[in-house]
This record gives structure tokens, sequence and C-alpha cells, in this order.
């Protein structure tokens, strides 16, 4: 046997600290894959536990319930997290890291933009009338950029 | 995920089974599912191929800007200076590769207190040493050895003077 030859190929050494960083970034990239998919689903199963039926749209669990508006938090809280994730997170180049951003700045705009009530009578309606406009105008944002961001 | 919004706009203009209460609630989750499944698809490419890992030793090269050539140099220069990354920032770490490490290595090796592993075997086979009576006639087994190191070490150094001079001597 030669035994100038090398028996396996020599693994490349990366620092502790690199390691770390790289497992984080997987960690965070996971987790915002898993919140984006498991959003409207704990959308609508928190709803029908609490006693809400299926809503024509997912904006309308802002205003879910004429009451207590138990899953606003749900609804504008995740669509922060991912809002705010898609915004820091770094693209893999420049044209990504650009669309992801305005991704993110458009979900948090969906989230502080909520839609007109259907039937609400304790809200009292949209704070300035053109609140509700600029709800649409973000979701058709969102539903444009997002396929953008998955050909980059 | 591309043909998504046309498909909703096609739906939106054409759909045949009258009203559907939860139509606009189908569509989005659909649209943010999708997207939820291609990031973790792709987190797991990312993963499996190890690409965050070659990245952070300097082996991927970044891709070029997207930006179209017929561009002028400073709408380029504004373009870039949008959201830049940190690898914008900072020119790549300049790991040595494979070949360079193994080639510090060979230089590395001391062999008698005054010569690297090259040299020695070098001067092993050359048979004026050993005609001359400098040092003794290497057996056909050290000879063979001799060879092997040379040939290994030209393909390391890339030197084609050590390939042709081990040449000579594999049987």
């Amino acid at each position: 046997m030669n035994s100038l030859e090398p028996k396996e190929e020599p693994q490349e050494e990366i620092p502790p600290f690199v390691r770390k960083l790289l497992s984080t970034d997987l960690r965070l990239r996971q987790g915002m894959g898993l919140l984006a998919v498991l959003f409207p689903i704990v959308l609508m199963a928190w709803g029908l536990l609490v006693g809400i039926n299926i809503q024509p749209s997912m904006s309308h669990y802002y205003f879910a319930s004429p009451s207590i508006f138990p899953l606003r938090a749900s609804f504008v809280g995740g669509l922060f997290a991912l809002g705010c994730f898609l915004i820091l997170y770094q693209g893999f180049s420049k044209r990504e890291n650009f669309l992801l951003t305005l991704l993110g700045i458009c979900a948090l705009l969906v989230a502080i933009f909520h839609m007109t009530p259907d039937k609400c009578e304790v809200c009292g309606g949209p704070a300035l009338p053109w609140w509700p406009k600029a709800h649409g105008f973000n979701c058709s944002r969102n539903a444009s950029l997002a396929p953008d961001c998955a050909f980059d | 995920m591309l043909l998504w919004p046309l498909i909703v706009l096609l739906i939106e203009l054409f759909w045949p089974w009258g009203e559907f209460q939860w139509k606009i609630l189908a569509i989005e989750v659909v649209g943010v599912v999708l997207f939820g499944i291609y990031w973790l698809i792709k987190t797991i490419e990312v993963s499996k191929f190890r690409s965050d890992k070659k990245a952070a030793m300097g082996e991927l090269k970044r891709p070029p800007d997207p930006w179209p050539d017929s561009l002028s140099d400073p709408w380029r220069a504004r373009l870039g200076r949008l959201l830049p990354t940190p690898y914008d920032k900072e020119e790549p770490v300049a790991w040595p590769s494979q070949q360079e490490r193994l080639s510090q290595f060979i230089n590395m090796i001391d062999v008698d207190g005054n010569s690297n592993l090259v040299d020695v075997a070098q001067s092993l086979m050359d048979p004026k040493k050993w005609q001359g009576g400098e040092i003794k006639k290497p057996t056909s087994e050290n000879l063979q050895r001799c060879a092997k190191v040379l040939g290994e070490c030209s393909k390391i150094l890339n030197e084609q003077s050590l390939a042709s001079a081990s040449a000579g001597h594999v049987p």
C-alpha cells in the first residue's frame, strides 16, 4: 500500500465561533420557514379553539371577535415576527436582500394598516379613511414580491 | 410561486363555482404556505450542500451583480450601495488552498537538518553523486521510494522537472 496516498479527504477546520454563527443562521432560517408555514394554520386552529369560525381571509382575524379580539395578537405578532426577520436577514445577493427587505416592510405594513372591519360595533371603524386601502396595497405587494425572492 | 399571482388573477376572473366564502383565505394560505415551504427547502439545500460552510471558508464566489449590462457605471454604483450586505464591504478571506498548504508542509519537512524532503530525494537519485562517492548508492527499493516521493511532490508543487525526474526511475 502506498503510504503517500491520503486515506481520506481532509475535513476543513471551521473555527468554533464560525460554526456557532452558521448553526444560529440555520436555526433562524428553519424557524422563519416553520413560522411562515404554521402562521395560517395556527391562526385558524386557535380561532376554532376559542370559538371563532373560519374567517373569509387572514386579515379578518384582526377583528375576528367584536368584543375581545383574541386573535389580533397572533395575527399582528406573527406578521411582525416574519416582517422583522425578513428585514434583518441578509440575502445571498444584493437583489435577494433588497426583495426580502421590501417583503418584510410590506408584511409589517399589513399588520399596521388593518383592513376595513365588516361588522364591528365597538372598534369605531378605521382610524383614518385611507387606512384600509394601505392594507390592500401591501397585501398585493407581498403577493407579488414573494415569488421574486424564490427565483433570485 | 412565480405563477401563483397569475393563478390568483385567473381564479378571480374566471371562478366558475359562484360565491365561495373562503376563497380569499384559501388563496392567502396557499401563498404563505408555499413561501414557507420554499424557504424550508432552501434551508435544507443550504445545509445539505454545506454552502454556508463553504462561504464561511471563502470557497464560494459571490454571484455577479444582477443589474443589466446596459446600465451605466454611476447607476450600477448607486444600486450597489442599496442595502449592501457585509460581504460587499469586506474583502473575501484568502484561505490557502489544500495544495498551498501541502506545498508549505513539504517545504517544512527537514530531513537531515539542512535539506528538505525534495532535495534529499533528488540527491539520492542523482547518479553523479554515487559515482563521485559523495553518497552511498541507494538500493533499488530506496530508489523506488524516492521516485514515488518525487512523483507525489511534483503533483503538489506542480513542478514538471520533479515529475520527469521521478518518471525516469519508476520501474
